[in-house]
């Protein structure tokens, strides 16, 4: 059975129009690669319901009924323990126990896909163009030229998805449901992207960069951009915003960008780039898809929960907030009373860093503070750790709270509701039974 | 010869999946599923939908969202039956400023 199912996963992935033909007899529009010119029929039986709008479905696609459950849905190359939240496209996260490591192995670092990656990028006729209104010549470089080039950096680089926490948001809010996971903090090796913008030549009105890279969009619409987003010119002018196409020494993951890709630490992920093939300079703010909206976008003053938010409203996220991970131990341990309980972390403060780091047995009627490290560079995570003693056997819960160099900390409540879920950057907490 | 077994296992599991919850998207089996399976999956994978809570209204503005920037097809007459589904099914739940940790977080009751 499982065989089989791997065998029409296979047959759609080699040529997915020619599987419709052979499935299903099922010939589309050969223009808009729409609709079905034959084979309805032995589709609807099958699947033993009627496809309604049949003529605006996209060939080549299967339906979930036929396709694999997700429940048994594995990522190659990832740890088992990652949370599936979607398999299509993939996004995954990952538990906090599995964060404890200084530097986040390639196997347990989050996945956020927008769009379906290349199947396989060729990293010997890859290029970069560097292009827009704001930039003097437009240039292209192969892969091999930025790696001999120019100067090659290592940085260790915080990468938080915008709606890392979104599960906690009352009312709801659409999109995939992430706990704690959808971060990690790997060390990425490549070149400077102000050293390319430099070589290019940047005009005085470059406002913005955009990117563009070789995934295309889940409807199957060649046409359509998945995603394409961006930085102001001064944060991808920062040493730390890197073009990158190593991970923690290796190749960068086909999942996470191979061959090339952006890294814009303390940003909402979704500004790094993956499978890079274009950078644009630009002389007003990215209007890329997911840049306006409701995309990566929260209302400009704080709203009523629930409220609805008109469009002009919303701003762009910037830095992310203060925030903190209890990696060790996993979350619902014995402990025998007598012994120390030992806790550590991870905690990052977007383009800031974090200043003092506290945890709590007694939901923060009072505080201890933790040893809190330096970072490896700036924008990387910084690790904590804590000894705790606990007065009485019982069930207690330990939480954890970093405060930045401004004195800004963490909310123990969720913070400002906002139609899409991001930026929660509430206290994270992990239950101990005492005895 | 091969994609004919493969044909025939899958419309029999899906023939067998007359539980509550349909073994292959894990959506509810109920009146609107069929529609719902089918037309909601072919872009994205069901997770999306079983992982998330939302208002009919919410559910709306989704689809509508779905159809301006991301290239869904309209629903026609079908749009309230799967409203009516995704309302019912999968509505808001509260859950207040901060909820309980998850029962796979705590320790194990009775410890």
């Amino acid at each position: 059975m499982k065989q089989t199912r791997k065998g029409i996963r296979a047959l759609y992935a080699s040529d997915a129009l020619e599987a419709d033909r052979l499935l299903f007899g099922r010939r589309s529009d050969p223009l808009s690669r729409r609709g079905f010119l034959s084979g309805l029929a032995t589709m609807s039986s099958i699947l033993g319901a009627e496809v309604v709008f049949s003529r605006f479905m996209p060939g080549g696609l299967i339906p979930a009924a036929l396709a694999e459950e997700t429940a048994a849905f594995e990522i190659p190359g990832k740890h088992p323990g990652l949370l599936v939240l979607n398999d299509r496209p993939i996004n995954a996260e990952t538990p906090a126990h599995l964060l404890d490591d200084a530097i986040t192995p390639a196997d347990r670092f989050f996945v956020r896909n927008n769009g379906v990656p290349p199947a396989a990028p060729d990293p010997s006729s890859w290029t970069l163009a560097i292009d827009g209104e704001s930039i003097e010549n437009s240039v292209s470089f192969s892969l091999l030229e930025l790696q001999q080039r120019f100067q090659t950096h290592s940085y260790q680089l915080t990468l938080e998805c915008g709606g890392n926490g979104r599960k906690e948001f009352d009312p709801p809010a659409r999109g995939n449901q992430w706990t704690t996971g959808a971060v990690g903090c790997p060390r990425w090796t490549g070149v400077r992207l102000r050293d390319l913008l430099k070589e290019a030549g940047v005009k005085d009105d470059a406002v913005y960069i955009g990117y563009y890279g070789a995934d295309t969009h889940i409807s199957g619409n060649p046409d359509k951009v998945p995603i394409s987003r961006g930085v102001p010119i001064a944060k991808a002018m920062e040493d730390e915003t890197l073009i990158a196409w190593q991970m923690n020494g290796e190749d960068i993951p086909l999942l996470h960008g191979y061959p090339l890709r952006l890294v814009v630490g303390g940003w909402p992920a979704s500004t790094s780039g993956k499978w890079l093939q274009r950078i644009s300079v630009r002389n007003r703010v990215h209007d890329g898809p997911k840049m306006g909206g409701y995309s990566y976008r929260v209302p400009c003053e704080p709203v009523v929960p629930g409220a609805e938010v008109a469009e002009e409203e919303m701003c762009i996220i910037e830095s992310m907030p203060v925030k903190s991970l209890l990696t060790y131990p996993r979350s619902g341990v014995l402990h025998t009373l007598k012994d120390v309980f030992k806790v550590r972390g991870k905690a990052w403060a977007g383009d800031l860093s974090v200043a003092a780091m506290d945890v709590s047995i007694d939901f923060g009627q009072s505080w201890q503070t933790a040893q809190l490290k330096p970072a490896a560079n700036r924008l990387a995570w910084q690790e904590f750790s804590a000894e705790l003693r606990f007065p009485q056997t019982g069930y207690y819960e330990v939480w954890a709270r970093a405060t930045d160099v401004t004195g800004t900390s963490q909310p123990m409540v969720v913070p400002g509701w906002n139609p899409r879920g991001y930026l929660n950057n509430a206290c994270h907490r992990i239950a101990v039974k005492v005895v | 010869m091969r994609i004919c077994v493969a044909i025939v296992l899958l419309a029999s599991t899906i023939a067998a999946s007359a539980a509550e919850f349909d073994n292959k998207t894990g959506l509810v089996i109920a009146p609107g599923f069929d529609v719902v399976s089918v037309q909601c999956t072919v872009c994205h994978s069901a997770s999306l939908v079983t992982q998330s809570r939302a208002s009919r209204a919410g559910w709306e503005n989704m689809i509508r969202w779905m159809q301006e920037t991301q290239g869904l097809w309209p629903l026609g007459e079908q749009e309230g039956l799967v409203l009516d589904y995704l309302a019912q099914y999968y509505g808001p739940q509260s859950q207040g400023r901060r909820a309980p940790l998850a029962e796979n977080l705590l320790p194990p009751i009775g410890s």
